[in-house]
């Protein structure tokens, strides 16, 4: 072992046995996990339970014409059908895409501009700090979901990809990569990186090798948060029909409500259930990895 | 006191620095972002000579930096310009910040309050049972979807059993209340929120000073004092029934609390917002519970409120203000439905309506106030940070 590693090594305490330890992360995941396997589902459904009744089952197109709708819980509609005589079931299965969807590409954006902008304004200091800390001061200053209804209003092309991105470069180049800069400044008064610099590291070498690292487990609590605050946002969106009419967790609230009392003024407690609880479980296991993160990732908190 | 006030000098500084860069990058954003301008609504009405000739007369088919030159120039004069309307658009957002500020300021403070405290007893107490029930509760509130939220609040509002008509059984007429008000219902509800909103600050602050002096009794009573205050005090002045109609029971013209009821806005703001700050506090407080000062301060004997109010709490709390603060403009997405849904009119309707229409000038004016206002509790809380820490304030000396 090189004096620099040992000088590390009792810096940077293990994590990862830790946040595994947290009871939040754990649930989290296994909430997550839950989602995926159950959005992976649909197609399968599709060819395999649900094949005999295409013209049924389609989450688009689909129409019993066997019910009355909306029609509540039965054996071949376990979720209930809703006012245009959709499976709720399909329905929810297939909205549930274009939420991870989101998920998947908000994550990346925001734990890469998080970990560059906060590493290289704690590494360089001078001026690239306080270009990349004003201008993140600035961003977080921008409600992500105001940006949002005032890019989607009237456009018909806006849809999760769109959603993704703006949400991940508000708040990655904004208050997550705030949070990242302030750990990563007291990183670098850390006694390793003086004796890797004296070793002869360059900017590559300190980032790369001792930085990032000991940011991993922030940036990956705050990448959560953001990816929270997308999802919750992606779903509002779809609820004030900004999203170009895609379908969506958020739309299938709204039609819910909308079409609540039209024929006979009940309310589709299945399909709204189905859609808010979703809402919910979706973005709690992102918000429990985060918490849980947070929690283990601070060093004085011992569990 | 030299280096507190260079530390706000400097500090003040950095922050319009702050606000030059996010004004720009929301100028540049909304005027460029949208599929529309202002001038499309003419199209309908009387073709494209109408339409371009609406473009010539605001102003819109000038460059894109001669437009930005002008809005700086009318916010370095104060002032928000006027909407594409022929509105001052500083005059329509001071007609909505009251009914935010009654909403949101109000709601801020109780769900920081409830927050605190819930997070302070969970750490400190360390009951599993506990732990389990606040933190799955807090969980499932902070995911809720706001929408849902505010449909089931609304459904067990109107509710039978829940409804005052149920139970009074006398007949509501609001014409007969309005009758003798020489003021409409937007003129009530403003000045109920700003009145309802310093009632609340002014008993924090009451509460702090108590706290200090070690006044339990004026630090415990200061709350509810203020808020009773406020209500005699309407009471008092023969508004009661116009303020109860304009604050519960609003649109719904009967005893039962329904859509439009601001009072069920605030709830829902409330707990949307409360889990988070339950969360941090509870962090900030295990994190002190392990500390030196913590033991020998048991150890002198020091009650355990003491120690966890006076001591670890001081402590703890400072950095969840910050995220807080820092959060403002993201806990207000959840606001900006719950005010549309209960069509308040606050900041949030004007918002909605000035997209829709594509008046850059109004949404820009919206954008810049919550800046200004979240930038200006930055400054409270970096000032308060100074004050109790003379480290931060002394390292502007070096």
């Amino acid at each position: 072992m090189t004096s620099v590693s040992l000088l590390r090594a009792r810096a940077v305490r293990p994590l990862r046995g830790r946040a595994l330890a947290n009871p939040k992360v754990v649930f989290g995941c296994v909430l997550l996990g839950l989602i995926v396997l159950a959005t992976a589902a649909h197609p399968l459904l599709l060819r395999t339970v649900w094949s005999g009744q295409p013209a049924v089952y389609h989450p688009i197109t689909g129409f019993d014409p066997a019910l009355s709708h909306p029609a509540g819980p039965s054996v071949s509609h376990p979720f209930g059908t809703d006012a245009l005589g959709r499976d709720v079931l399909s329905l929810l299965l297939f909205a549930l895409r274009s939420s991870l969807l989101v998920a998947l590409v908000a994550a990346p954006t925001i734990a890469v501009l998080a970990l560059l902008s906060g590493s290289l304004a704690a590494y360089y200091r001078g001026a690239v700090d306080s270009v990349l800390s004003h201008f993140g001061e600035a961003l977080s200053l921008f409600p992500p979901a105001v940006a949002l209804i005032i890019v989607g209003l009237g456009r018909p092309d806006f849809g999760p990809m769109t959603i993704a991105l703006i949400y991940g470069v508000l708040f990655g180049l904004g208050p997550a990569a705030t949070v990242v800069r302030s750990r990563a400044l007291v990183v670098m008064t850390k006694p390793f990186v003086d004796a890797a610099t004296v070793a002869g590291g360059g900017a590559r070498r300190i980032i790369g090798a001792h930085l990032v690292p000991d940011l991993l487990p922030l940036t990956a609590s705050q990448t959560m948060s953001g990816v929270t605050g997308a999802l919750i946002a992606q779903a509002l969106v779809e609820f004030l029909s900004a999203a170009g009419g895609k379908l969506g967790l958020g739309s299938l609230v709204y039609l819910g409500l909308v079409y609540r009392g039209l024929v006979t003024g009940a309310v589709p407690w299945t399909q709204l259930l189905a859609g808010a609880l979703t809402i919910s479980f979706l973005t709690a296991s992102f918000y429990m990895i985060s918490v849980g993160l947070r929690e283990s990732s601070d060093p004085r908190v011992k569990y | 006191m030299r280096p507190l006030l260079r530390f706000v000098a400097v500090r003040s500084g950095l922050a319009l620095l702050t606000l030059f860069l996010f004004v720009t990058t929301a100028f540049f954003f909304v005027s460029t972002v949208m599929p529309f301008d202002y001038a499309t609504q003419f199209w309908f009405s009387g073709g494209t000579s109408a339409m371009l000739e609406a473009r010539e007369r605001l102003g819109l088919n000038r460059p894109l930096w001669e437009q930005y030159l002008s809005f700086l120039g009318d916010l370095t004069t104060g002032g928000l310009g006027s909407s594409l309307s022929g509105e001052s658009v500083g005059a329509l957002v001071a007609a909505g910040l009251p009914t935010t500020l009654l909403v949101f300021g109000t709601g801020g403070v109780v769900a920081f309050l409830l927050g605190s405290w819930l997070g302070k007893l969970i750490a400190w107490r360390q009951n599993r049972l506990l732990v389990g029930a606040a933190s799955t509760l807090s969980v499932f509130l902070y995911s809720a979807f706001p929408p849902w939220l505010v449909f089931l609040l609304v459904y067990v509002g109107t509710t039978p059993l829940v409804s005052l008509r149920f139970w009074l059984d006398m007949p509501y007429d609001s014409q007969a209340i309005w009758r003798d008000v020489p003021f409409g219902e937007s003129d009530l509800l403003r000045v109920a929120g700003i009145s309802l909103f310093l009632a609340l600050v002014v008993s924090l602050l009451a509460r702090g000073w108590a706290q200090r002096r070690e006044i339990p009794m004026v630090g415990i009573l200061a709350l509810p004092a203020a808020l009773i205050g406020v209500v005699v005090a309407i009471v008092l002045l023969g508004y009661g029934q116009p303020a109860l109609d304009v604050l519960v029971f609003r649109s719904q013209r009967s005893y039962a609390i329904g859509p439009g009821s601001p009072i069920l806005a605030f709830v829902a703001f409330v707990l949307l917002a409360y889990g988070e700050i339950m969360f941090v506090v509870r962090t900030g407080v295990e994190a002190e519970l392990g500390e030196d000062y913590v033991v020998t301060a048991r150890a002198k004997g020091l009650s355990p409120e003491r120690v966890l109010n006076r001591h670890i709490a001081r402590n703890a709390v400072l950095p969840v203000l910050s995220r807080t603060f820092t959060g403002v403009p993201y806990i207000l997405t959840g606001l900006l439905v719950i005010e549309s849904q209960f069509a308040l009119p606050g900041l949030s309707s004007l918002f909605f309506g000035s997209v829709r229409t594509v008046d850059t000038p109004l949404v820009l004016g919206v954008l810049v106030v919550l800046g200004v206002v979240t930038l200006g509790l930055r400054l409270f809380l970096d000032l308060l940070h100074a004050v109790l820490d003379p480290r931060i304030r002394l390292g502007f000396q070096r």
